[in-house]
């Protein structure tokens, strides 16, 4: 049904607003809020995000606080993901065993020197504080050197039953200083021949051991200095529960200095705890962290508790 | 891909879709027609919320595309001109404009003075004049109709919409919408009559 005016159409077609349109700041905004539609839709949490963020008026004084906090936070992670892990630390005791194999083997020809010459070299070389190792790394080196000094002062003390003696008070009299030099140097040479080689050949079982133990193949730690680190970096509960379940039931003990200074091990016949029947590992050590104790009472609680409820 | 070819109800459709360009092309084909509806609806005495209506019925629009399938017996241009509608009622409304007022209008068309105007064909250059002299006053009319009266008017003339797809618009009955679009008319052309002097004696 058409009801129109002619007249009045006609008319309504040349009304002056006849051109009129909404500005373009107005189309602008309906095209863009008909586009954001049309795109594919946000997930969920990040729409009521931007919803939040558009209807909070964030100041510039928040926006700095927030700033500040997200700086602090990655800071934060990126120290936590530079500290090294209990694998890199076994990387780093390999690493180390292996310098210090080194070192040694350089060392033993320098030490021959040291007889021919200055009489304030023969002292033993100053071995670093354990005191100040204050980092697992730094623990598990200085252990590491400590018994390769003490391997290489077996050697020596060796060379020193055999060697015609150097140039001391105890050298026998009547022979001239030069001629008794160079006969020194002569003998320590042939004798440190077979123990370089005998380090450089521990230092390769040491490193296939760290290196079975890095990659799983091992459970149990290849050597002591391996295990304190373990022990204090894992803590002692969380090792145990580990080699309970790979089947090394252990028991350990801390085998502290006697006396003031510290001496070298004494070889024990192996040790059977009378309530567990497990066999107990001496773990020597030097200076004895207090850490280290904690952790080895720990590990001891946790092989006991196992023990007990495997018993009932 | 042009476009144009395509119908307003086929733009709408692939805007659904997810098509940006399509409701770009709606918008450029509608954007004058409902800007001038919006505006002449509102009178002059709201003339400052035009493009706050005009805005909020796109956004509604925008919206409520999900629900474009639902209404499948109504064309794109009716739904559009709907939500104007109903948003500028709203306006009118809360502007404390009179609305509903329908009240009965006696036409005399035999007494009608535009019956001398000229012809509503009639382009001549000369005539130009007139007829724009005569939109500035029928817009002027249009302000003292009551809002119902001259959205139905609206519809009708400017917009071409049929009596039936005013229905849905207004949300009236067939034969209130007649009545109403009667009223206007009777009133405009009095209105119109009463400013005009005939241009042909």
């Amino acid at each position: 049904m058409d009801m129109r005016d002619p007249h009045l159409e006609k008319a309504l077609q040349h009304a002056p607003d006849r051109e009129l349109q909404p500005q373009d700041e107005l189309r602008q905004r309906v095209l863009a809020y008909a586009e954001d539609a049309a795109k594919p839709a946000k997930p969920a949490w990040l729409a009521r995000l931007a919803d939040c963020m558009r209807q909070w008026q964030v100041t510039p004084v928040q926006l700095g606080g927030m700033s500040s906090i997200a700086v602090a936070l990655l800071v934060l992670l990126m120290v936590h993901e530079q500290r090294p892990q209990d694998s890199e630390w076994a990387h780093v005791a390999a690493d180390t065993a292996v310098a210090q194999a080194d070192a040694l083997q350089k060392a033993a020809p320098a030490e021959a020197e040291i007889y021919t010459g200055d009489q304030n070299k023969l002292q033993a070389p100053t071995p670093s504080s354990v005191e100040t190792a204050t980092s697992p790394e730094a623990f598990t080196e200085h252990a590491m050197r400590q018994e390769a000094e003490s391997e290489h002062k077996e050697d020596a003390a060796t060379t020193d039953n055999t060697a015609p003696v150097a140039p001391s008070a105890e050298a026998p009299a009547g022979l001239p200083a030069e001629q008794m030099d160079e006969a020194a140097a002569e003998a320590l040479t042939l004798e440190d021949a077979p123990a370089t080689s005998n380090l450089r050949s521990e230092a390769k079982t040491k490193m296939e051991a760290l290196a079975k133990y890095r990659n799983g193949d091992a459970v149990k730690e290849p050597d002591e200095a391996i295990l304190k680190e373990t022990l204090i970096a894992r803590g002692g509960k969380a090792v145990a529960e580990r080699d309970i379940q790979a089947g090394v039931l252990r028991l350990l003990s801390i085998e502290g200095p006697s006396g003031e200074r510290c001496e070298e091990p004494i070889p024990q016949a192996p040790q059977i705890d009378a309530d567990t029947g497990y066999s107990i590992e001496v773990l020597d050590v030097c200076v004895v962290p207090v850490a280290l104790v904690d952790e080895v009472e720990a590990y001891n609680q946790t092989m006991r508790a196992h023990q007990r409820r495997s018993s009932q | 891909m042009n476009l144009d070819v395509f119908s307003d109800d086929m733009l709408m459709t692939k805007f659904c879709a997810g098509d940006a360009q399509a409701f770009e092309l709606l918008y450029t084909r509608f954007e004058r027609p409902l800007y001038r509806y919006v505006r002449r609806v509102l009178g002059a005495a709201l003339e400052a919320q035009v493009d706050e209506v005009f805005q909020d019925t796109w956004m509604k629009l925008v919206d409520n595309r999900a629900s474009w399938r639902e209404r499948e017996d109504a064309s794109f241009k009716t739904w559009l001109f709907m939500l104007a509608h109903h948003r500028a009622v709203d306006v009118l409304r809360k502007g404390g404009r009179e609305v509903s007022a329908d009240e009965g209008w006696q036409d005399d068309e035999s007494e009608s003075p535009w019956q001398l105007w000229p012809a509503s064909s009639a382009d001549e250059p000369e005539q130009q004049a007139f007829w724009r002299k005569a939109g500035q006053q029928l817009l002027d009319c249009l302000d003292g109709l009551p809002a119902l009266q001259r959205a139905a008017f609206l519809l009708h003339h400017e917009d071409g919409l049929g009596l039936d797809e005013m229905t849905r618009i207004l949300d009236a009955e067939f034969e209130t919408v007649k009545s109403r679009l009667r009223y206007a008319l009777s009133k405009l052309r009095a209105c119109m009559g009463a400013y005009l002097p005939p241009a042909i004696e």
